[in-house]
């Protein structure tokens, strides 16, 4: 239960800096959602239709309740409501976000399986200078790289834009490519650290044959503490998306950000900012919970 | 804490710290080290000293002069050694000065985060309590949000400038560094030897620097350099977004921005910056290892 | 691996031949020749095992015993060829007539588990500890014998219930860390008999455990002996367990093999110089003579350095899961120049004490007296004051010395904490207390990782001394070293306690250290104290029942006494704690 208090305390922090972003903006909020010949008295009104003139706690609530409500705001950029955007553009990116991860847990198990098992040797040194190329690679480079050759030279792939899978392959590529590094070392690692354990040396005398061994004992044991990091990689996610949609003009989240970013629609980029962050905080909890249900020593408070 | 840790085994090995001797001995015998430091130390030579090595004043451009195409030494350094770009400007010098910004900015933040981030983190692991709680629980929010869109939310806010993409790095920034801090010093407050020196009657602040801290620092040495990347790659994104370092000083990110256009009839506008951010990225990446094998060999990273 | 060639069906034709003459000879389970074992090192090539020849007949408990670095650990794994990849074992390696080293892994895994099984020393490591005990024991009996789940859970019930676990269908469904030490030690050694193993390797099986589950374990071991006619390799440094229960005992030092003989042989009449060095330095429990020992208490005419009054310590487990007491009204009395020992399994509280009497925790109810005045209720200042008149040593003497710091840093910085002494006071002080405990003065600059455990331990003996404390605690010091080099420590303290006069309060665990070491001893058992008094009368004539049975589970390093007493105690239940 403590675990869960915590969270909503971060839930209502993210709502607070949420709410100072807008607050922090230099100019009127009121003056962007009106026409620029708006009159002072049209100014005043929608200032008191914002509730601008209240001191800054009761706005404070006053957002909260709204939030409860689930009214994010209203977007000026695209004339309609912050949670309809939100709703429709979702789903997008967790379709590009679970297609990325997939793509990068395809290599990297095997990757790191690979480098534990046959560690100091020559594919060690392959799999992890293919990590540490996932590692340093921009996914700016890599996106508009891989446009040029495979859609513009090579003509295989569409450009961008959205439809039918040929759309989805290069950029979840390149959000597999944010990814997978980090889950080959750590699976790597947690390997040679499982492998190194009494309990595999306990197994290799019952004389359990090595496969089983690497697969069925020492995997599950170097899995565990990648449960742990899958909430920060929602968050890559959540990041890389804001370039890759971009790019791809994958109409996602991110495509969303980056629009509202770029014409200051604040009141859209304040709600992504709580969405996203709400997503991480609740999905962080869950990740939590799963992993006691993993590993019975670990109770959950 | 966000993250449950599974229990460690308890046996602690023979052989833990290192004489400075054996320090000096690892770091030449390192391969990996000396790869990064040697190619750190040269991108940060002929970045640093940038401004005064370019032929060509980077934000000057002739419209006569635009899309040449890479005269490679055909002309000496005179020439336009990796072409021009859309609006006449050297490619090279470009690269050049940009990566000089790109570096000072990731230096900057590193540094200063790294600073806030292990103040705050001994504070959080040694004294726990409340200090502890409200650090955690600020980590935790700001854990949250992705580096990413925090960032953007702020500098779209606030207006993109040097300052304010140093500022709200530097801001980010911190947070994982508190983490490990925290989590180092809790498991080093639980060794004998701190228990020793709390028999011997050593007080707080002399017992976090004296005891504490060198035990600490190794693995945070090992974060900072591969943190260099991230934000190098951090700062790119934003610039590439419109929302890091202004137009027109050259950046990166703002490269392969402005070079989209152009990529299927002058890719170099686009190919040189990227493969400068990558090679950079990669270079202090392999330094990252190569400290982290110098100082830990032991690791299965 | 090497990778030898499976023998030819001419080749294993002859093997079997050879194999059936010798049947009429001595048919031993287990013999090895010759023997070698080279380590390829950074720093050359270590021979950890050389020349070693072993035989073991059929329902024999062959104990090898030796130090750390002995090469009795690398010859129990080379058998199963589980020696490490840098390793190479040259030699023969015997199993009822068939060779086992150069044996691919195949074949070695048709071995391993099935006719020879291997018991290792930390139960809780050895057991995953994401998969229930049971998964892991059905596994290992689907593998070696092709049965049915069901059937392999029929089996290892059966097995569980042979080793004394109660309830074993319910059992199978626990995760390790749901049992006890000692349970986890009965679940380890079904595993391993599960297959009707020939030969049952057991690399240090109760080191781990506390000596009251030790009795039961090596009582377990003999039973299992008796009734399946297994062969049992039995490696240990403790001269007590191969009193109690082997047949044959093989000395080695430095990888070579210094005695063979018999229990009773070895122990009358050691033949070699070092077996004889190594049977001297084993503590012995003293025994009470007749009229000899003080029955009262001495009363001290000075007033107690230390005195513990109704000493009370509760820990609660978080949210609402209730509290543990770990310390429930404890008193007792130390004065100048007494040793006291405070005696005890583990989650006795013994060490709890020593912590509160040191500063390192605070007292839920009752006090603590040093000098007359307790430190936790003064301010912090003069609490810190009180605190200099006491030393304290750990039990792990690498993990008590700061990694970061060189020797001559850790032992002046007590002294760097006070105010008032140049660097070149404080130097001379390191010098005099380097010499005080036989260290040469060149070790100032090492660091930890340098020094073997005697010499860290050292170490720390001389930064407690520094400041001239009244009072040493010392942590089970010496729990962690070798029994030569634990001699060496605890002869040390005897005489600096003679030379420099402090009072001493010793925790251990081991009941003949205590007896040989301590004035006065107090028994501890979940957090009371049970008996208290002379430390040779407590021990040597106990009167508590807890004391009792923990007195008669000591085994004794003499194996005509230890198994007459053995009869006396009789045959209890062989269920489990």
């Amino acid at each position: 239960m403590r675990r869960a208090l915590q969270t909503l305390i971060v839930l209502f922090g993210i709502t607070v800096i949420a709410f100072i972003l807008v607050r922090v903006a230099p100019g009127n909020p009121a003056a962007l959602m009106l026409p620029a010949d708006a009159t002072d008295e049209q100014l005043v009104a929608m200032e008191a239709f914002m509730g601008l003139d209240q001191p800054l706690i009761v706005q404070y609530f006053t957002y909260l309740g709204n939030l409860l409500q689930g009214n994010l705001g209203y977007s000026f950029t695209y004339r309609q409501d912050v949670t309809t955007l939100i709703a429709a553009a979702l789903p997008m990116t967790a379709i590009l976000g679970l297609a990325g991860m997939f793509l990068s847990l395809l290599v990297s198990i095997p990757l790191g399986m690979l480098a534990a098992v046959r560690r100091g040797t020559a594919w060690d040194t392959f799999a992890m200078i293919a990590a540490l190329i996932g590692q340093s690679m921009s996914t700016v480079w890599l996106a508009v790289a891989l446009v040029l050759v495979f859609a513009v030279q090579l003509g295989w792939l569409p450009t961008s834009g959205s439809g039918g899978i040929e759309y989805l392959i290069l950029p979840a590529i390149c959000v597999a490519s944010q990814d997978y590094a980090l889950t080959t070392r750590m699976l790597r690692s947690g390997m040679i650290g499982a492998l190194g354990q009494d309990y595999i040396m306990a197994a290799r005398a019952r004389g359990v044959p090595k496969l089983r061994i690497y697969w069925h004992y020492a995997f599950k044991n170097a899995v565990l503490p990648l449960v742990t990091v899958v909430g920060s990689q929602i968050g890559m996610v959540l990041a890389g998306s804001l370039i890759i949609e971009r790019i791809f003009n994958w109409p996602g989240i991110g495509l969303l950000m980056s629009n509202a970013i770029a014409s200051r629609d604040l009141q859209l980029i304040q709600s992504i900012l709580l969405i996203s962050g709400f997503i991480y905080a609740v999905l962080n909890l869950f990740v939590d919970a799963l992993y006691t249900v993993l590993d019975k020593r670990i109770a959950f408070a | 804490m966000n993250i449950a840790v599974p229990p460690r085994t308890a046996a602690a090995p023979v052989q833990t710290g290192r004489a400075f001797s054996a320090v000096r001995h690892k770091i030449t015998s390192s391969k990996l080290f000396m790869i990064g430091a040697v190619g750190v130390f040269v991108i940060a030579l002929i970045c640093l000293l940038a401004p005064w090595i370019v032929a060509f004043d980077p934000e000057q451009g002739g419209l006569q002069s635009r899309l040449l195409p890479p005269q490679w030494f055909s002309e000496g350094l005179g020439g336009h050694v990796l072409g021009t770009d859309q609006l006449g400007r050297d490619v090279l010098s470009r690269v050049l000065v940009g990566g000089q910004y790109s570096l000072m900015i990731a230096l900057t933040v590193v540094v200063g985060g790294m600073l806030i981030g292990i103040a705050l983190g001994l504070i959080a692991g040694y004294f726990g309590g409340i200090a502890d709680a409200i650090i955690m629980r600020v980590v935790d929010v700001m854990m949250s949000l992705p580096t990413l869109i925090v960032a953007l939310c702020f500098v779209a806010v606030l207006g993109p400038s040097f300052q304010n993409v140093i500022i709200v790095l530097a801001l980010t920034s911190w947070v994982l560094t508190a983490r490990v801090v925290r989590g180092s010093t809790l498991a080093v407050r639980s060794t004998d030897y701190i228990a020793a020196a709390r028999v011997m009657g050593a007080g707080g602040g002399r017992m976090m620097i004296r005891e504490i801290l060198p035990n600490v620092l190794p693995p945070i040495l090992i974060m900072a350099s591969q943190q260099i990347g991230v934000i190098l790659l951090t700062e790119a994104g934003m610039s590439f977004l419109g929302m890091g370092i202004p137009a027109p000083t050259p950046s990166w990110g703002g490269m392969i921005a402005g070079g989209q256009a152009y990529i299927a009839t002058a890719p170099w506008i686009v190919v040189a910056p990227g493969m400068a951010l990558m090679l950079a990225v990669l270079a202090f990446n392999l330094l990252g290892d190569g400290v982290r094998d110098v100082l830990d060999p032991r690791s299965t990273n | 691996m090497s990778m030898q060639p499976i023998p030819t069906s001419k080749e294993s034709s002859r093997m079997a031949s050879a194999e059936r003459s010798t049947e009429a000879a001595l048919d031993p389970v287990l013999s090895i020749a010759g023997l070698n074992v080279t380590f390829a090192t950074s720093s050359g090539l270590v021979e950890a095992v050389r020349g070693v020849d072993l035989t073991a007949s059929k329902g024999e408990i062959v104990a090898i015993v030796g130090e750390s670095g002995s090469g009795k650990s690398v010859t129990s794994r080379a058998i199963l060829g589980l020696h490490p990849t840098n390793a190479t074992v040259a030699g023969s390696i015997k199993l009822s007539g068939e060779e086992l080293v150069g044996l691919n892994e195949e074949r070695f895994n048709e071995v391993r588990g099935s006719r020879i099984s291997m018991v290792f020393q930390e139960p809780s490591r050895a057991l995953n500890p994401v998969f229930t005990i049971g998964s892991q024991m059905v596994d290992t009996i689907r593998i070696h014998r092709g049965v049915s789940r069901k059937e392999a859970r029929d089996r290892a019930i059966e097995m569980l219930g042979l080793v004394g676990i109660p309830e074993p269908q319910e059992r199978l469904g626990y995760y390790p860390h749901q049992l006890s030490g000692g349970q986890k030690q009965r679940v380890m050694i079904a595993t391993a008999v599960s297959c009707d193993p020939e030969l049952i390797i057991a690399d240090e099986p109760t080191t781990a455990l506390d000596v009251t589950v030790q009795a039961e374990i090596l009582r377990l071991l003999r039973d299992l002996r008796d009734r399946l006619g297994t062969t049992i390799l039995l490696i240990t440094h403790n001269m007590g367990v191969v009193a109690d229960i082997a047949d044959r005992v093989v000395v080695m030092n430095q990888g070579r093999i210094v005695e063979t003989a018999g229990t009773f042989e070895l122990f009358a009449a050691p033949k070699d110089a070092y077996t004889r060095t190594l049977l001297s330095v084993v503590p012995q429990l003293q025994s009470v003579e007749a009229g000899g020992a003080e029955t009262e208490l001495v009363s001290t005419q000075e007033p107690a350095i230390l005195k513990v009054s109704e000493l009370t310590v509760r820990f609660s487990r978080g949210f609402g899961r209730g509290n543990f007491l770990a310390v429930d009204d404890v008193s007792f009395a130390l004065g100048a120049g007494e040793t006291l020992a405070i005696v005890g399994e583990s989650g006795s509280g013994k060490s709890t004490v020593a912590k509160t009497i040191a500063g390192l925790q605070k007292p839920t109810l009752g006090t603590v007296r040093l000098h007359g005045v307790d430190p936790h209720g003064s301010n912090g200042r003069r609490a810190r004051e009180l605190r200099r008149g006491v030393g304290y040593i750990f039990q792990d003497p690498n993990g008590s010395l700061n990694p970061h710091h060189r020797v001559e840093a850790s032992i002046g910085a007590p002294l760097s904490l006070e105010r008032g002494h140049s660097s070149k006071q404080i130097s001379n002080r390191i010098d005099e207390l380097l010499d005080a405990v036989r260290l040469p003065r060149s070790i100032r600059t090492k660091y930890p990782h340098q020094l073997s455990g005697g010499q860290s331990q050292r170490v720390a003996i001389a930064r407690a001394l520094i400041r001239r404390p009244s009072l040493l605690i010392a942590d089970e010091p010496t729990s962690a070293l070798d029994v030569s080099v634990q001699a060496q420590v605890l002869t040390l303290l005897e005489e600096l306690k003679d030379d420099l006069g402090f009072a001493c309060l010793f925790i251990t665990h081991d009941l003949a250290v205590a007896s040989s070491f301590a004035d006065t001893a107090v028994v501890m058992s979940k957090g009371r104290v049970v008996e208290h008094g002379p430390a040779v009368r407590v021990l040597g004539d106990p009167q508590a029942e807890y004391t009792k049975k923990l007195v008669a589970a000591l085994p004794i390093a003499d194996p005509v006494r230890q198994r007459a007493r053995r009869k006396l105690i009789g045959v209890s239940s062989v269920s489990s704690r």
